[in-house]
């Protein structure tokens, strides 16, 4: 039987260096995380709420302490191991959306599949799927441009969404959005979670992201509280 | 393919970035190629001037003549210049044919004896062909049977002027004391004073008639094509086993080939220098355009594009601006050298040559390739280093770049 556990934290310590300044950003933080939850980890500026999870997204390298995904032991993984586990295994969203200008909400959707070789017709039904589960299929041709911010952010939703991770990790997805924006993007998050049982992952500071999420970890200090 | 596209579509994403790339690569690869045509404009202006001053393309003898000095030199002089001729008229690549003579003689206007060296020519012939006597006052000597120009000096120390009647005395290759009586159509300078006050020139036929021979010191050539000159000396060689063809390159090496080699070296130091330039021009442009991107780059990786990927990306956009760039520039030099540069640039007087010229740009196809290459190389590696830079850095810090 497939264990439900994805992330397992334990004692996890990291430090940024300012030249010979060191700024600790995470003191012995320890946590799991299981396949269908969604967490919310949350926190003043400076809590260490994006570095953990930029842990948990194998964007910064584990310093100190274990962290594993999938009973991996991430510090053990070489960078074409985590570069595979992001790619298939991970789906990010961005404050600021990180869209390819050029490329239309489809051909945003369908990058990364083409990067990981994903037949043709395979392609095309997970990009439909992806841009319908967040209500953006019929701007499906239009440019990150010429798309509100709220449609942007959907989109870059649908591009996680499409790798068909096993978690999606959000870093302020509501940061650069207006309340009710804001608000639309965390209902499709909730709707994916609970109809799909897609694992999600998000930093916020906004009360209203904090408040509807189902499971919250605060951050003070580089701590949980 | 597909990633073919994607990075054709980045070069229209931004476009100022884009057109930056560009225009440097453009005005860089431009600059390199016109340089490059320039260089060759002036080097053919300058073969051309020094193969019509003097020797044409090159000059025959009897073979070791030019090596030696002789108490008697026209006993080593060409015997059968008719049979010489008709060969040599017979050849396609053959337009001019030159005989001459050299010899030393007392000239005199009755009142006044000054030393010369004389010059046998055929006067049509030549009048056609050279073009580096700057004739002062009167007409060049070209049909006049009883005509002789003078260098400048010459016609000033022996005090005579267009139409007045000068006497060469000569000895007759016999050892007897010879005379011809001639009328001064022309009066030259060449710029070398003392080729001025000495030098002067007659028909060869009076030449051979004051000397009393039908010998011929040699023979210069025009050819149709300067590239011809080989052909023409084997063919010489293989016909007449006596005589020795050099090419003007040899005969003027002081002049010419040392020119042409100090001038070569000064141009490719600058190429140097103006390719250096270009090249850092690029490089910096690029390198600042990869920086704009980190947080695109960031974005890739977090998304499990490896480093390879992502520089492979990069790179093709790199290869793509060297493309267009490249093109871009050998279309602008095309332009430029066919609008404003169509008249040439007046230069001034070169080496041994006594009048400004226009170097016309002559744009080489083969180097076309060279400054394509050259280009696409450039921005080529160029981005291939820049992202190299920045796509190592740790995915965290390249997401917080601002």
């Amino acid at each position: 039987m497939e264990s439900k556990n994805l992330y397992h934290c334990e004692n996890l310590e990291f430090n940024y260096f300012s030249g010979t300044q060191i700024i600790p950003a995470l003191r012995g933080v320890s946590t799991e995380v299981n396949l269908g939850d969604f967490v919310c980890l949350s926190g003043p500026s400076g809590s260490g709420k994006s570095t953990l999870l930029n842990l948990l997204g194998m964007i910064e390298p584990v310093q100190k302490g274990v962290m594993t995904f999938k009973n991996l032991r991430i510090s053990e993984l070489s960078e074409a191991q985590k570069n595979h586990l992001r790619r298939h295994e991970l789906g990010f969203i961005f404050q600021f959306f990180h869209l390819m200008p050029t490329l239309s909400a489809y051909e945003n959707v369908e990058f990364f599949l083409l990067r990981q070789g994903i037949t043709k017709l395979e392609r095309e039904q997970r990009v439909k799927q992806a841009l319908e589960s967040v209500g953006i299929w019929d701007f499906r041709g239009q440019k990150p441009l010429e798309l509100s911010g709220g449609q942007r952010q959907r989109v870059a939703l649908a591009r996680a969404l499409a790798k068909k991770p096993s978690v999606i990790i959000a870093d302020e997805p509501t940061a650069s959005l207006d309340q009710k924006t804001g608000r639309e993007v965390v209902d499709i998050l909730l709707e994916l979670n609970q109809k799909q049982g897609v694992t999600i992952v998000l930093a916020s500071h906004d009360p209203m992201v904090i408040e509807r999420s189902p499971r919250k970890l605060s951050l003070r200090d580089g701590k949980l509280t | 393919m597909k990633l073919i596209i994607i990075a054709y579509k980045n070069l229209l994403r931004n476009t100022r970035r884009t057109f930056t790339i560009l225009l440097t690569i453009t005005c860089g690869m431009g600059a390199l190629f016109l340089y490059h045509g320039f260089n060759s404009g002036i080097m053919n202006q300058y073969k051309f001037n020094c193969i019509r001053s003097r020797y044409g393309h090159g000059q025959i003898n009897l073979k070791n003549y030019l090596d030696q000095t002789y108490e008697k030199p026209w006993e080593h002089w060409i015997e059968n210049y008719s049979e010489v001729e008709s060969f040599l008229k017979e050849q396609p690549e053959v337009k001019h044919v030159f005989p001459r003579l050299q010899f030393f003689a007392l000239l005199t206007n009755g009142k006044i004896n000054v030393s010369g060296r004389g010059q046998g020519i055929d006067g049509v012939e030549e009048d056609k062909f050279f073009t580096a006597m700057n004739v002062e006052e009167g007409k060049n000597l070209s049909n006049e049977a009883d005509g002789i120009i003078l260098g400048k000096g010459l016609a000033r120390t022996l005090n005579v002027g267009i139409g007045d009647n000068v006497t060469v005395l000569a000895n007759t290759v016999y050892g007897s004391l010879n005379g011809v009586d001639l009328q001064v159509v022309g009066i030259f300078h060449t710029g070398a004073k003392d080729f001025d006050d000495v030098v002067f020139r007659l028909q060869l036929k009076q030449a051979q008639i004051l000397l009393d021979t039908n010998k011929v010191e040699s023979v210069s050539l025009g050819l149709y094509k300067d590239e011809n000159w080989q052909t023409v000396s084997t063919l010489i060689s293989n016909r007449f086993k006596n005589l020795e063809s050099i090419p003007f390159e040899i005969l003027d090496k002081v002049y010419y080939k040392h020119a042409v080699d100090f001038l070569k070296a000064q141009f490719d130091a600058i190429k140097m220098i103006i390719l250096v330039i270009i090249i850092l021009g690029i490089f910096n442009t690029i390198s600042t355009a990869v920086l704009e991107r980190k947080q695109e780059i960031g974005n890739l990786r977090a998304n499990g594009e490896s480093v390879a990927d992502v520089m492979k990306l990069f790179s093709l956009e790199g290869l793509l601006m060297g493309i267009i760039g490249s093109l871009l520039g050998l279309f602008a030099a095309w332009l430029l050298n066919n609008t404003i540069l169509m008249n040439g640039i007046l230069m001034p007087p070169s080496p041994g040559i006594t009048r400004q010229f226009h170097v016309f740009v002559e744009l080489q196809p083969g180097y076309s390739l060279v400054t394509f290459a050259l280009g696409l190389v450039t921005s080529f590696i160029a981005t291939f280093l820049a992202t190299l830079k920045v796509v190592r850095r740790p995915i965290g810090e390249l997401l917080r770049s601002h």
